[in-house]
């Protein structure tokens, strides 16, 4: 049985004047996973992720958070935390005392929740300083400990690692995976950083222009074109051999590629050791998200 | 709805304008005071030809009520300050966009941040009535009030202590309605401006603009003055009786004058906080 869905849009769509900032998008975030979105600069993210807040009407189509058309938004987003762009607070106080106004808003905070929070995103010990005195890295973990505060079933991140150093950025990566796996939170993460997403994200949505380009899990969307790479002696007899059994393959500096199907591997290794070539290391190819997102966002390009 | 207003209250006195404009009103109550002391009761100057005053008229309701008349300027003009910060500097601040992705209604959001500005105006009225009332009584003593504008129309009416208490409460009260029209004016504008101070400058300009349109000698102005706010704004100078009921000898309330322009201004609070309401309803929040 898959797994509900906890955020949907079905053609939203967003138009400022003559501008389609947002084209008849499609999404589908299933319960527990860790979802990344990707896109270009002003393809639309922010909008979208506004929309699905209900922080911007839509021109058209509809946003379900938790099963909850968004219409009835008090309701709707009862079980969501989020982190919407640049960290905003209210500079005049301190940190705890943000969090205590904005925790109040959604509902009785549990004793302790909020040291609780402010420990998960290790700002305990400044808290009683005004916000105004914090560096941005700061302000972007505070703006992490706030989302987590209504303790949400899904949590919305907007490039939440803006403004962090190396070890800010890697201590936000294992705390989303924590939420995923420990919590059962569902993250709705959109990032610039490709090599961020590809590492928490367990599916991705690519839009470009306002338009959903690609969906997917990740693993099956950086899924190469069916290439396995062979590093073997003799390169020129093990071709010959190869071409045997998947008709094409081409030869490397240091072995062969050939476009073969999984399942018709263990063929193509018995074929080549019994053709007396030494095989070192045979290696399906996969794509990475930056290969990925390069080839969609540009085919798209290329197509407008 | 508690929980918001408890908020909105906290934040609203959180940040430095809203002490600054209590302040500058505080000061002016200080000056009010001194010139009473130094220069006596504004009736003994409008009242010399028609009365021969003995004694001293000031004490601490003569205070609030001279208060009332001086005051009431800088309150109007610095109350849609505030009240155009509310929203205004949420929205500049990017907090807005932390609030509304909370699970709270933006009607609701809208009505704690309204009336937050209609208690901070009623809260700011109450200041200046009750320091120049408590001001007023350590200078110069308790007594009863001589009403002003009765001596300059050539009548005395002497309101005791506690008449005239009343009087001063509906005259605040008036006073409060009056720097609500501007204060909910500059408040519904901080639904359009995403900037701190451009609500409350820009209900500032509209406020001069009606009162020099006002004072235009236009003949077709002359129809539309009378729905003009700014035309209302002095209608707490109005409360304080002019004249006994002839027949129950009892006196006279000057309903007549004041219960239009009381009409007339919470008119347009009320069109001002549909409009505002309006517009942050569906305002796209961006920045």
């Amino acid at each position: 049985m898959s797994a509900p869905v906890v955020l949907a849009t079905a053609g939203l769509s967003k138009h400022f004047g003559r501008l389609r900032a947002v084209d008849g998008l499609d999404l589908a975030v299933p319960a527990g996973c860790v979802y990344g979105f990707l896109g270009p600069n002003g393809s639309g993210k922010t909008t979208t992720i506004r929309m699905a807040l209900g922080l911007i009407r839509p021109t058209a189509g509809r946003v379900e958070v938790m099963g909850r058309d968004l219409a009835h938004r008090a309701r709707a987003l009862a079980e969501v935390g989020a982190q919407v762009e640049s960290p905003a607070f209210y500079n005049y106080l301190s940190g705890r005392r943000n969090l205590e106004l904005l925790a109040a808003l959604t509902g009785p905070v549990a004793r302790g929740a909020i040291d609780a929070a402010l420990a998960r995103v290790r700002l305990d010990g400044r808290e009683r300083d005004k916000v105004r005195t914090y560096s941005q890295g700061m302000k972007t973990r505070l703006a992490l400990a706030q989302a987590l505060l209504p303790r949400p079933r899904l949590l919305v991140l907007d490039e939440p690692t803006n403004g962090l150093d190396p070890q800010g950025m890697k201590e936000v990566r294992e705390l989303i995976r924590d939420l995923a796996r420990d919590d059962g939170i569902t993250i709705f993460l959109s990032s610039h950083l490709l090599a961020e997403v590809q590492q928490v994200c367990d599916r991705v949505a690519v839009i470009h222009k306002g338009r959903l380009v690609a969906q997917g899990p990740v693993a099956e969307l950086l899924r190469g074109d069916g290439e396995v790479c062979v590093r073997c002696d003799e390169p020129e007899r093990a071709a010959v051999a190869a071409r045997a059994v998947a008709g094409e393959a081409t030869v490397t500096a240091d072995g062969l590629r050939v476009a073969l199907a999984e399942e018709a591997v263990p063929e193509l290794v018995a074929a080549l050791v019994a053709a007396g070539v030494r095989v070192r290391e045979v290696v399906r190819e996969r794509r990475t998200l930056e290969e990925f997102f390069l080839g969609v966002t540009g085919q798209q390009e290329a197509a407008l | 709805m508690i929980t918001l207003l408890r908020l909105e209250w906290a934040k609203l006195y959180r940040r430095f304008t809203p002490h600054l404009v209590y302040a500058l009103a505080g000061l002016l109550v200080l000056l009010v005071l001194l010139m009473l002391r130094e220069h006596g009761a504004p009736q003994a100057h409008a009242g010399r030809h028609n009365f021969e005053l003995v004694g001293d008229p000031r004490n601490g309701l003569l205070a609030c009520q001279t208060a009332v008349s001086t005051i009431a300027v800088l309150l109007w003009y610095l109350a849609p300050v505030v009240c155009g910060e509310i929203l205004g500097l949420e929205g500049a601040t990017g907090t807005l966009r932390t609030v509304l992705t909370r699970p709270r209604t933006r009607s609701a959001v809208w009505l704690a941040k309204f009336l937050t500005a209609a208690g901070y105006v009623v809260s700011l009225c109450a200041f200046v009535g009750l320091l120049s009332l408590a001001g007023g009584a350590a200078l110069f003593g308790w007594g009863p009030l001589n009403s002003m504008h009765a001596l300059t129309g050539g009548k005395l009416i002497v309101l005791a202590p506690g008449e005239a208490l009343r009087y001063l409460a509906y005259a605040y009260a008036l006073l409060a309605l009056t720097v609500f029209v501007g204060g909910s004016l500059a408040f519904a504008l901080g639904s359009w401006f995403d900037n701190a101070l451009a609500p409350g400058f820009t209900a500032l300009g509209i406020l001069v603009t009606l009162q020099i349109m006002g004072e235009l000698p236009l003949r077709w102005m002359e129809k539309v003055k009378p729905y003009l706010f700014t035309n209302h704004l002095l209608a707490y100078q109005k409360v304080f009786p002019t004249a006994f009921d002839p027949e129950t000898g009892a006196l006279h309330f000057p309903g007549e004058v004041v219960w239009p322009a009381v009409r007339l201004l919470a008119v347009y609070v009320v069109v001002f906080a549909v409009l505002g309401w309006w517009r942050f309803a569906r305002k796209d929040v961006t920045c």
